[in-house]
């Protein structure tokens, strides 16, 4: 067990690495350099000087050695648009967008366990298909097209529910507000994960429920729904745990376009503004961060996946 | 319609072989692709079979609409803007009255260019890497494999927007990029296939008989693994028109003039209170799209995969 831990946390530190060197070596091999640089209007003598005090004269592996030797010592350095310090922006979007995303995969979660239960336990019934059909369709839509169809009806039309941002403006926070604004954003980045889990719900369940244990435990005589809640769903839910794993990277590619339609002010709408704007260190340290939280959540995934499932023995 | 569920079975190979194998069943797995009979089933399939339609459609549109269309995508006519849809211009006009019909042909041109071109690389990249990974085995396998991990683990988007704003959108940025960034379910399928394959008893034949390494891996355990292949490129053309899409309206992707789905529905956001139709048919268009090929994939899967036959 400790083995196995010493070398997923080494694998999960190889990922990470990977994350820094490959957005490191995006930004820096860019053609022009920042957009500060592209875009000012200046002698060439005041962008020579501007490059030097960002120090953006020096070679590759130097400015890499000098990044990481910052990042060490906790300094993400600063943003190149506005002088900010990076961990500073950083620190007040990461909250917004773990809020927006634990609320989808809540969400997701609660709907669709159910949903796969159901369409396991009836399988070829009318529910069995509309759950299909209607994960087929989670898993078609343009998020950010769906965002559009739910705001022009439920903000434009019914006047029901605030098309962006996270609070109103002039009000104070209040909770019922932020739920307000959580609703509809929140549902559009769990069309991302909902269908997927669905699906794995249904196909794990039906293939535990085919199992011997289950047989026995139908012919001692277990009502059906102790055998579907008590003995099978709780094995079929292990792999379905591990997709959830897998899940992450796309829910928080998911949270940029969410993010950006309901100008929720998250990591991804900070992540998309860096981009655009060519601010190294924003970027750098935007997806330095988010790199980390996923390989951290996926690192418990799996840690989980031993609590919950005995017959797994790390090697 | 169909039952997703039992999928995964596939993907992870069958259960080991002994008892639990109904005998019927571990003589379908032991047959080599049956495609007449996997033809057949598919027909039957009403879901795939609709997704396969609409899809030729979308394709007969993107092909020849732009040829058929009296206008340019990109001519601008103020006077005829935001005309509502008449028989001169059947789907009306957009705010600078270019033929909304016109632009959409030519944007399922880009996009399921896209879908087709980023797939088709992610497949190249996909098999080579998964055959090395199944054949070889060993060190090298286990190598490949965490790079998949490693790849499967990377928060991918982030990367892709900071290429892109970085190096400039337009078609081919777009479907480098997706291509690199999608290939590894198409490695996992492979290689499980490769692992399947490899020990049983034509590759032991042909090898036998004095093929090469290579000539085994090509020629005798690669078209077992292409049924996986083809269901595994059709889902993931799905998901590359999706992303297409929402790099375009984030800005990133195909630029305009140049027309795609994904960027007419940017456009279109300016005037979602005036003409909400602008939004509604490039969004139906993707939906439709990305759905018909999601049925197909999967159409194609319960079709080529005798195990989870009924």
């Amino acid at each position: 067990m400790r083995s196995y831990l010493i070398k997923r946390m080494m694998q999960a530190v190889a990922v990470v690495f990977i994350i820094t060197v490959v957005t490191f070596a995006i930004v820096n091999l860019a053609p022009g350099g920042p957009s500060i640089l592209v875009s000012m209007e200046s002698t060439a003598e005041e962008r020579e000087a501007l490059k030097a005090k960002l120090g953006l004269g020096q070679p590759l592996p130097v400015r890499y050695w000098k990044w990481m030797n910052a990042l060490l010592h906790g300094d993400l350095g600063r943003s190149f648009s506005d002088g900010r310090p990076v961990a500073e922006a950083i620190g007040q979007r990461l909250p917004n967008t773990l809020l927006l995303g634990g609320a989808a995969l809540a969400l997701s979660v609660a709907l669709a366990l159910p949903a796969g239960v159901v369409s396991a336990t009836r399988r070829y019934s009318l529910c069995d298909y509309l759950v299909t059909l209607f994960s087929f369709l989670g898993l078609s839509v343009p998020a950010f097209w769906f965002a559009i169809v739910l705001i022009l009806l439920f903000s434009v039309r019914l006047h029901w529910l605030p098309s962006s941002g996270m609070a109103t403006v002039g009000l104070g926070f209040s909770l019922f507000d932020r739920v307000a604004h959580l609703v509809m954003p929140a549902v559009v980045l769990s069309t991302v994960t909902m269908p997927q889990i669905v699906r794995f719900t249904r196909s794990s369940l039906l293939e535990v429920l085919g199992q011997d244990y289950v047989r026995t435990a139908r012919a001692k005589g277990v009502p059906e729904r102790g055998v579907v809640y008590r003995h099978a769903l709780r094995n079929a839910l292990i792999p379905v745990v591990t997709v959830i794993g897998l899940l992450l990277p796309a829910l928080v590619g998911g949270a940029v376009i969410t993010e950006t339609v309901f100008g929720w002010p998250g990591m991804g709408s900070l992540a998309l503004a860096a981009a655009v704007g060519r601010d190294y260190p924003m970027v750098m340290g935007v997806t330095l961060v988010v790199g980390t939280v996923v390989v951290l959540a996926n690192l418990g995934v799996d840690l989980a996946y031993g609590l919950l499932d005995p017959r797994i023995r790390y090697e | 319609m169909k039952r997703f569920g039992e999928l995964e079975y596939r993907e992870a190979g069958p259960p080991a072989a002994g008892g639990d194998i109904p005998p019927e069943v571990a003589a379908a797995l032991l047959r080599p692709v049956g495609w007449r009979a996997a033809g057949k089933r598919f027909f039957r399939n009403r879901m795939a079979l609709a997704g396969a339609v609409f899809l030729a459609l979308a394709y007969l549109g993107a092909v020849f609409g732009p040829l058929v269309s009296p206008y340019s995508p990109e001519a601008i006519d103020p006077a005829e803007a935001f005309a509502p849809p008449t028989l001169r211009h059947p789907l009306g006009t957009d705010e600078h009255g270019r033929d909304v019909a016109t632009r959409l042909a030519y944007g399922a041109r880009a996009s399921l260019t896209v879908g087709l071109l980023s797939m088709g690389l992610a497949v190249c990249l996909g098999t080579l890497l998964g055959a090395l990974s199944g054949y070889l085995g060993g060190w090298a396998d286990a190598a490949i494999m965490r790079v998949v991990d490693a790849a499967m683990a990377l928060p991918a988007f982030f990367l892709v927007l900071t290429f892109l704003a970085v190096f400039g959108g337009g078609l081919v940025s777009v479907i480098l990029v997706i291509g690199f960034t999608s290939w590894m379910g198409v490695a996992r399928v492979v290689r499980s296939e490769f692992l399947r394959t490899r020990g049983r008893e034509f590759v032991e034949a042909a090898r036998a008989l004095g093929a090469g390494d290579l000539r085994v891996a090509v020629r005798h355990v690669l078209p077992q693994a292409l049924p996986s292949v083809m269901v595994s490129a059709s889902l993931g053309v799905a998901s590359a028109i999706l992303v297409e899409s929402a790099l375009s309206y984030l800005g990133l992707g195909v630029q305009p003039p140049t027309p795609s789905w994904g960027n007419m529905l940017m456009n279109s956001r300016q005037y979602m209170w005036t003409a909400p139709r602008l939004a509604v048919y490039p969004g139906v268009l993707i939906l439709l799209t990305v759905l018909s090929y999601n049925f197909l994939g999967d159409g194609l899967r319960d079709a080529l995969d005798p195990y989870l036959r009924d």
